[in-house]
């Protein structure tokens, strides 16, 4: 099968500006991406420049966009893409300044990692002393107990440790496109991975006080690019979410993310419906509001604002239990 | 005749009344009965479950629940509600123990709910359910050739493992539904980003950056309109477009029309009928473009 | 010039867990390293790190089982070091954040792996690499730990006998620097692309042998390469010995579990050198399915196979093609693991002072001829924090040598010398021809003709590789002149696997001679030592096991 590989090229050493350069390819039956760029670098185009290491889909390396969308070059299969879209177009990862062709620049995504501290913090009470011990003849170790359960939310499948740092996530992420600062679906799924740790022992609550100030958890649009684009099917946007639920259990909710889903609530728990002027007021307040005078304005012109006083669903009671129940889990 | 169970959801039914109005419009036109259901809650507006993961799955269950009593599938017109719901319905399906603990509620509402609604936007009712060359056969004045821009957003596409409706890598029903009513659909990289609603009030610069971006690229490649299948995106893309062009620092003017008023235009809607009057970018510049009366 | 107490070269687990105890003790190590940690190949381990837990085993057990799986060449000092601090260690991991599946009693879950008399591999999943190498990478973070990754290091500065510092290029510049230390670590791993059809990483081209050995360092027990039993068909990806610890069957053609003719007991659990030599030996005679193996895990049912093997379940889905909940894997042998390398002692010390090396890329030897799985990992982390503890003693009283500045200028040279070849020899294409003929001749089964071949085809490589040239003369993120580099070192590598291989008149553990096929105590219970002499040329001696309480005996499972 002949295909080509059309592949974003770019050396600002000796390039003016980006370009595009096409290869002609023949392919064998289970070639993947990575092996059509490997093919091309070593036959004829030592200068592509990418990056790759284990070819299993296990170090993350060659995360780029193939067909406009964020993969590992080394677990997408060239049939499948020729199938849907005709070619091979390779570029590199979004949301990162490009070194060279498709080597990206990672130092703000690595950082990020970091800046959420991921490791444990401080030591779990009444944690067994645990000197490293050198077993002598016929001498045998005790280990600390911990028991399934307390790493339920760790140890299945597609779950937030198994995560490869590739940066497709990051690529994606629709906040990251905007806001730079913003600390990225795969630096919030670690907090999260540490924060369900049951051997961290975030005393004070730092983790999720820190997360829940500007570009942290609350400034994920929902789009859940992340979840979906990730190749090792984790879904960050959830872990987000459950450090959503997190926070507001441990009123944390100084932020205005906190504010605008209590508001939701509230409103569903008073009418069963989402009202819009009351969930606004809620987050950002009167004050708030004062901003965005000019669309208000303008919405108010087209008959667009909707009503302050909602009625009510039928049958509100239901709704009303619902929000009982919750307690009730709570216990 | 077609019937579904109709959950326009929230914002349809207040900001968004153009959007409800609409969809009633072309469901006349086409055969569809869109059963009303008063006792529908809020969705939860797609972050509930960060209030609460059993509050979402109450909710919704009680609305699926609902459905099932009625004896039909959802219609939705709003790519959040239809994640929300499909989720719930997803989990409540495939996890037993969800299923007890959403069932134990309801059945203290006196409803159960056994998995067998179905629920489906709109977008996909057209194109699969009424199907292309009926719709084509009721197009009464067809969109000449006018550039549409087809923003997907997001809930409608993502995640795959939950919404199957297209392709996520490459969806292409939205643009099917275009060609079927004369216009011609505008290919541009964003129109399955995000508009970045959900953060309109947390960080409006950052969120009414992403709408802008997407509506300045459609606008490059010659659109004409800019259509969304989601109340939420018709926000942050039409009422707050003046926002995202500070934002972006970009001048942007681009109407921007829900899904049932494109429809509705091509099956002889007036500009009064479809509420085009409730936008805020206005119309009239396309107006003669699209024989709008 | 850049001054560092300590240098580790490599980020995988045996860097990174020497770094943590240098780190955590305050002490001035960076981390140089040719790809970003977390890149690293340690991440690909599958299937377990072994260490005995359970009441009713023993790290004698333990012990005895990896001198048994060594086929007596490992130094039983080491292992019985290997062995009684291996529970000590996984302790530590855990204590330092790394998850391991639990048992119902809430310890650390175990599996059976090959060639260990109970089941003692802990695990996370399939994945335990990746946990570890995160895991520890983690903590170097924590201790707030200089990186400098994407920097490759071509040359070691040593002084009147004494390491002092390493020469390294940045690949990012394309700027050569010294890095001067006191000490030295390199946890550079394997050389597994030395073989076609192996399951290793790109990157593991063993330039930190090819490095030590140009600087006059001996490697000792190179011809030992462990081929894995199970890699799959089309990409030699590994799919872990875990499969079968979870019970997986090997099948020939005829559906037969033929292991029951090759290791009656231990059956899919033999150790890894027998068990490769099987599935060779029923592919030779006819037995192989389109030249593989079967590898049929579908009787451990969905669930399980979901629960403990979800990572095989996407390699083999992704990479195969095939769904092993319905359909055998098809797997064949494939390289998998180096178990010579640098020679150390106990405590990572090479025979150069202030040079250390752990992991992969050491030999101490605990592996012997035939490395035990579960058993690698293991040995990153306890030679790694050894080395870690050994050289915060050695480097607290001694100051920095002189760093030798001409090994800059020297390599800088080499590097533009690449760079401006006219000659007409691409490197990728060089080394193809070179992996697939070690594959052919240097193979799971070994004869003096073949090898000697082998050797024929080094000596061709070596001329043409002086007309190696370039496509990319630039200096910015230049991979081609890194690959070029890279394929100088596997084939150093490949020569001294190959002549050791045609010295060692034996057959034990994974070296395999038709020509020889026993195994020979009498003149061969020894370790082989290479050197470079000032020729350029591979010189060997050889160096006694040691033996403290497990006498050799005849090796059957």
């Amino acid at each position: 099968m002949e295909f080509t590989v059309r592949s974003y090229r770019f050396n600002p050493e000796v390039d003016k500006q980006p370009y595009y350069k096409d290869y002609i390819l023949n392919g064998f039956p289970s070639m993947t991406v990575l092996n059509a760029l490997m093919k091309i670098k070593s036959e004829t185009d030592g200068s592509l420049t990418f990056r790759r290491s284990c070819r299993s889909a296990i170090c993350g390396s060659c995360a780029m966009k193939i067909n406009g969308i964020s993969k590992l070059a080394c677990k997408t299969q060239v049939n499948s893409e020729i199938t849907k879209f005709g070619i091979i177009k390779v570029e590199p990862l979004g949301n990162l300044p490009v070194v060279r062709d498709l080597v990206v620049e990672q130092e703000s995504f690595f950082g990020k990692i970091n800046e959420i501290k991921p490791y444990l913090l401080g030591i779990r009470e009444n944690s067994p002393d645990e000197k490293f011990h050198v077993l002598k003849d016929g001498e045998k170790i005790t280990q600390p107990v911990f028991h399934k359960s307390e790493f339920k939310a760790l140890t299945g499948n597609n779950d937030t440790p198994n995560c490869i740092l590739c940066e497709c996530c990051f690529s994606e992420c629709g906040t990251e496109v905007v806001n730079k600062k913003y600390l990225g679906p795969a630096a919030l799924a670690k907090l999260y991975r540490y924060i369900e740790d049951p051997r961290d022992n975030d005393r004070d609550g730092s983790r999720l006080v820190n997360a829940s100030k500007p570009n942290g958890i609350w400034d994920c649009v929902h789009c859940q690019a992340c979840e979906q684009f990730c190749p090792k099917s984790i879904s960050p946007v959830k872990s987000i979410v459950k450090l959503h639920e997190k926070a507001i259990k441990n009123s944390i909710t100084f932020s205005k993310g906190a504010k605008h889903i209590i508001g939701i609530a509230n409103s569903i728990n008073k009418t069963g419906r989402l009202n819009e002027v009351k969930v606004a007021i809620d987050t950002v307040g009167l004050l708030g509001l004062m901003n965005d005078l000019p669309v208000v304005f303008r919405a108010s012109l087209k008959g667009k604002i909707p009503s302050l006083k909602l009625k009510l669903i039928k049958d509100m009671d239901d709704i009303r239990l619902a929000f009982k129940e919750l307690d009730r889990e709570e216990e | 005749m077609i019937t579904y169970v109709y959950y326009p959801g929230c914002v349809a039914q207040e900001s968004g009344k153009e959007l409800d109005n609409a969809t009633k419009f072309i469901a006349e036109k086409l055969g569809i009965n869109l059963l009303q259901m008063p006792e529908a809650s809020c969705c939860g507006g797609g972050i509930i479950d960060g209030f609460d993961a059993n509050l979402k799955l109450f909710i919704n269950g009680r609305t699926l629940a609902l459905a099932e009593k009625n004896g039909f599938d959802i219609l939705t017109i709003c790519n959040t509600c239809t994640l929300t719901l499909s989720e719930v319905n997803e989990e409540i399906k495939n996890n037993p123990a969800l299923m007890k603990k959403t069932n134990a509620y309801l059945s203290k509402i006196r409803l159960k709910y056994e998995g067998n609604v179905k629920v489906k936007h709109l977008l996909y009712v057209l194109r699969d359910d009424i199907g292309l060359d009926k719709l084509k056969d009721v197009v009464v004045n067809s969109l000449n050739g006018i550039k549409v821009a087809p923003f997907y957003g997001c809930h409608i596409l993502r995640p795959s493992e939950v919404i199957k409706f297209d392709d996520a890598e490459n969806p292409s029903g939205f643009e099917e539904l275009i060609k079927a009513v004369g216009g011609e659909p505008v290919s541009y990289v964003r129109r399955t980003k995000c508009c970045g609603f959900q953060t309109i009030l947390i960080d409006e610069a950052s969120s009414t950056s992403l709408s802008g971006n997407a509506i300045f690229e459609a606008q490059e490649q010659g659109a004409d309109l800019m259509v969304t299948p989601c109340p939420l995106c018709h926000l942050s893309l039409d009422t707050y477009q003046n926002v995202a062009a500070k934002s972006i620092g970009k001048k942007l003017s681009l109407p921007v029309l829900h899904l049932p008023q494109l429809i509705g235009v091509a099956l002889g809607g007036s500009y009064s009928e479809m509420g085009f009057s409730r936008h805020n970018v206005s119309l009239k510049p396309v107006m003669a473009n699209i024989n709008l009366k | 010039m850049l001054k560092h107490d300590v240098v580790i070269v490599g980020a995988g687990l045996a860097g990174l867990r020497a770094c943590v105890e240098l780190r955590k003790n305050g002490i001035d190590a960076i981390i140089v390293s040719k790809v970003y940690p977390t890149r690293s190949h340690s991440g690909a381990a599958q299937g377990g790190v072994n260490a005995a837990f359970d009441k009713d085993d023993s790290w004698e057990s333990h012990f005895f089982d990896t001198v048994k799986g060594s086929d007596y060449l490992g130094d039983q000092d080491a292992i019985e070091i290997l062995t009684s601090e291996a529970p000590a260690n996984i302790l530590d991991l855990q204590k330092m954040g790394v998850i391991f599946n639990r048992n119902d009693e809430g310890g650390i879950a175990q599996r059976p792996f090959g060639g260990q008399s109970f089941p003692r591999s802990c695990y996370y999943a399939d994945a335990v690499g990746h946990m570890m190498l995160h895991g520890l990478f983690d903590n170097v973070l924590k201790y707030k730990t200089k990186i400098l990754y994407e920097y490759f290091v071509t040359g070691l500065s040593v002084n009147n006998g004494r390491v002092t510092g390493v020469v390294t290029y940045d690949i990012k510049t394309g700027k050569f620097e010294g890095i001067a230390a006191k000490a030295v670590l390199f946890a550079t791993g394997g050389y597994g692309q030395v073989y076609s059809s192996n399951t290793n990483a790109l990157i593991n081209t063993g330039d930190g042998m090819a490095v030590a050995l140009r600087a006059g360092v001996p490697l000792m027990d190179m011809e030992f390469v462990q081929f894995h039993p199970t890699t799959l068909k089309s990409t030699g990806i590994l799919v872990t010995e875990g499969a079968r610890g979870e019970g997986a069957y090997l099948l020939n053609s005829l559906g037969v579990r033929f292991m029951s003719k090759y290791a009656p007991k231990a059956m899919e659990l033999a150790s890894r050198d027998i068990v490769a030599r099987a599935e060779q030996t029923e592919i030779n005679e006819g037995r192989g399915v389109d030249g593989a193996i079967l590898l049929d895990v579908r009787h451990l049912g969905k669930e399980r196979i979901m629960e403990r093997l979800p990572q095989i379940l996407q390699l083999s889905i992704d990479f195969e093609g095939v769904n092993p909940i319905y359909e055998p894997i098809p797997i064949r042998p494939g390289a998998h693991y180096s178990m010579g390398g640098i020679k150390t002692d106990n405590d990572g010390k090479t025979l150069v002072e202030g040079f250390y090396s752990a992991g992969e890329s050491a030999c101490v030897s605990v592996h012997g001829a035939n490395r035990l799985g579960g058993n690698s990992l293991l040995d990153t982390v306890v030679f790694g924090r050894r080395a870690g503890i050994s050289i915060a003693k050695y480097i607290k009283d001694i100051d920095y040598g002189d760093f030798d500045g001409s090994l800059v200028k020297r390599d800088e040279e080499i590097f533009e010398r690449l760079r401006n070849s006219k000659g007409n020899e691409r490197h990728g294409l060089l080394k193809t021809e070179l992996q697939e003929d070690m594959r052919k001749n240097v193979g799971v089964f070994r004869e003096r003709s073949l090898m000697e071949n082998a050797i024929k085809k080094i000596e061709e490589l070596k001329e043409r590789s002086k007309n190696i040239a370039l496509d990319d003369k630039s200096k910015l993120f230049n991979t081609d002149i890194i690959e070029a580099f890279e394929f100088n070192n596997i084939l150093l590598i490949a020569e001294v696997i190959a002549r050791g291989a045609v010295l060692r008149k034996e057959s034990r553990g994974a070296h395999y001679r038709n020509d020889f096929p026993e195994r020979d105590d009498e003149n061969w219970l020894k370790h082989t030592l290479a050197r470079l002499n000032g020729k350029g040329k591979v010189e060997f001696n050889f160096t006694p096991v040691k033996i403290t309480k497990f006498k050799p005996q005849p090796r059957t499972y």
